[in-house]
């Protein structure tokens, strides 16, 4: 019940790292305190609020606006996903591009073992892999650029 | 609900009795709570941990008030 709560409000939380720890160990004394005096951790839960309210009481105290911070970080791993699918379908199109003629080692008399060809599963995966990070970060962005309802 | 000025008057006033009760001493966050309630900060509402701890936080991040770790998590001294 504790560390389901614990969790919670971890996640609600918009602060840097390390004060976000900070938050959940005082959350973890208050729950042992409590429990010293014969509170169930529901008692404590019932004080806090939910994690949500709990964490938006701390961004309101702080003036942190964390649903500012949560678009920008969205607009910012959208672009970088669709970067990464761009650098994907780039290295798809060189290796399409560059892959040897045909005819490369030319007419033998004989029937000869030389085979020469490009690699072949790498392409589809690869390909998959962009569409992947492409629609990942298309909805992402889109996520973080869409405007703040009045 | 009441309105928001009245909320925010409240967390004032709670804010200045954490401020007078963390200067008569070291406390921490469970105690300071029950002290607020028994000296009847009740006429404020209720003092809980959702309310109080926040208020802390920015006491902590203004530099009005002082954490420490000791083995039974001490918290909270005046500057």
């Amino acid at each position: 019940m504790e560390e389901r709560y614990l969790r919670q409000v971890k996640r609600a939380l918009c602060l840097p790292g390390k004060r976000k720890k900070e938050v959940v160990r005082d959350l973890r004394e208050a729950f042992a305190s409590a429990k010293e005096n014969g509170e169930p951790a529901e008692a404590v839960i019932e004080r806090l609020g939910s994690p949500e309210d709990f964490a938006g009481g701390i961004h309101e105290q702080l003036g942190i606006d964390a649903a500012a911070k949560r678009r920008r970080r969205d607009v910012f791993v959208g672009a970088m996903l669709l970067l990464l699918a761009a650098a994907a379908w780039l290295v798809l199109w060189l290796s399409r591009a560059l892959r040897p003629a045909e005819n490369v080692i030319g007419q033998a008399d004989a029937m000869t073992s030389i085979q020469v060809s490009g690699s072949s599963a790498v392409p589809p995966l690869l390909g998959l892999a962009a569409a992947v990070l492409v629609v990942g970060g298309a909805l992402l962005l889109a996520r973080g650029l869409r405007a703040r309802r009045r | 609900m009441e309105g928001s000025y009245v909320q925010q008057f409240k967390k004032g006033a709670l804010e200045m009795m954490l401020l007078c009760l963390i200067n008569r001493g070291e406390t921490y966050g469970y105690e300071v709570i029950r002290q607020l309630n028994d000296s009847g900060a009740a006429v404020l509402g209720y003092a809980k941990e959702g309310t109080v701890y926040p208020i802390l936080y920015r006491l902590q991040e203004g530099g009005l008030v002082q954490a420490r770790m000791a083995p039974s998590a001490a918290n909270g001294g005046s500057k």
